[in-house]
């Protein structure tokens, strides 16, 4: 556990910056997530029907993505804040690299999955 | 095009970029050996306010014009990709640069004495931020390819 009587906690209040971090992973993994199932989750009348409940929902799907992103990251946050455990002096670190690395990866999904769309039908 | 929408759309562009040179100058600061917070803060913010303004103007733009009167012009010309690529991976990738945004004024507001002490989380922000960056000029470079594919 991080000592926290360490820190001048007037300056610092760690928990709570080191709780958007997880929350900030989980809601870029949904960006990706969503993203892409979308597009493919396909039902029998062949309507793309969570593309679809976004627009009937939020007006326009894109709008529902960045409504339930920030939904999902406050909510997140919130939970982090109330378990999160600092456990080692590293953590914070590797929180966020952790956070740059999601990052990285679901932009590179989501490229990648529109490459492929694209080409697979033209 | 309506002048509402040529606002939006000047509106988008430039506080994107006032988001993308905030951030850079995030990054530029967290390079320096000594850290002048007052200026993190301040940049950062800017940065988030940037990022969350271009987003609710680009998206009233996207919503209410781009999708009924730009998107098909693009789909049926030759630089379809322009849409189906580049418009589509720029839009949902955006989504993630507010959050980002935010979570760098949380790390200079609330971890200033860490920034300061520790040389391993510091150099870690440093990274996070970069990618911010990076991620923000490429979705910019994005939004001057579907500009192309248009005309």
């Amino acid at each position: 556990m991080l000592e926290l009587n360490t820190l001048d906690r007037t300056q610092e209040r760690p928990i709570t910056v080191y709780a958007l971090l997880p929350a900030f992973i989980i809601a870029s993994v949904f960006v990706g997530v969503i993203t892409i199932i979308a597009e493919l989750a396909i039902n029998s009348a062949g309507d793309k029907f969570i593309k679809t409940w976004l627009t009937e929902t939020h007006g326009h799907h894109w709008v529902g993505k960045g409504i339930w992103t920030l939904i999902l990251f406050g909510v997140f946050s919130f939970i982090g804040y109330l378990s999160l455990k600092i456990r080692s002096k590293e953590t914070p670190a590797r929180l966020v690299r952790w956070a740059g690395h999601t990052a990285i990866i679901v932009s590179i999904a989501i490229f990648l999955f529109y490459t492929y769309e694209y080409n697979l039908s033209h | 095009m309506s002048s509402l929408f040529i606002f939006t759309l000047i509106t988008h562009i430039l506080l994107g970029l006032v988001g993308v040179i905030a951030t850079f100058l995030v990054l530029l600061n967290l390079l320096k050996k000594n850290l002048d917070i007052k200026k993190l803060r301040n940049m950062s913010l800017l940065s988030a306010l940037g990022y969350f303004l271009s987003w609710f103007s680009g998206g009233y733009y996207y919503w209410f014009y781009y999708g009924a009167n730009v998107k098909p012009v693009i789909k049926e010309g030759d630089y379809a990709w322009a849409h189906l690529v580049i418009m589509e991976a720029k839009e949902h990738i955006f989504l993630l640069l507010p959050i980002m945004s935010l979570v760098t004024v949380a790390f200079m507001y609330m971890s200033k004495t860490r920034l300061v002490t520790d040389s391993n989380f510091k150099s870690a922000v440093t990274y996070f931020v970069a990618v911010s960056f990076t991620l923000a000029v490429l979705i910019t470079l994005s939004g001057i390819i579907i500009s192309g594919g248009a005309q």
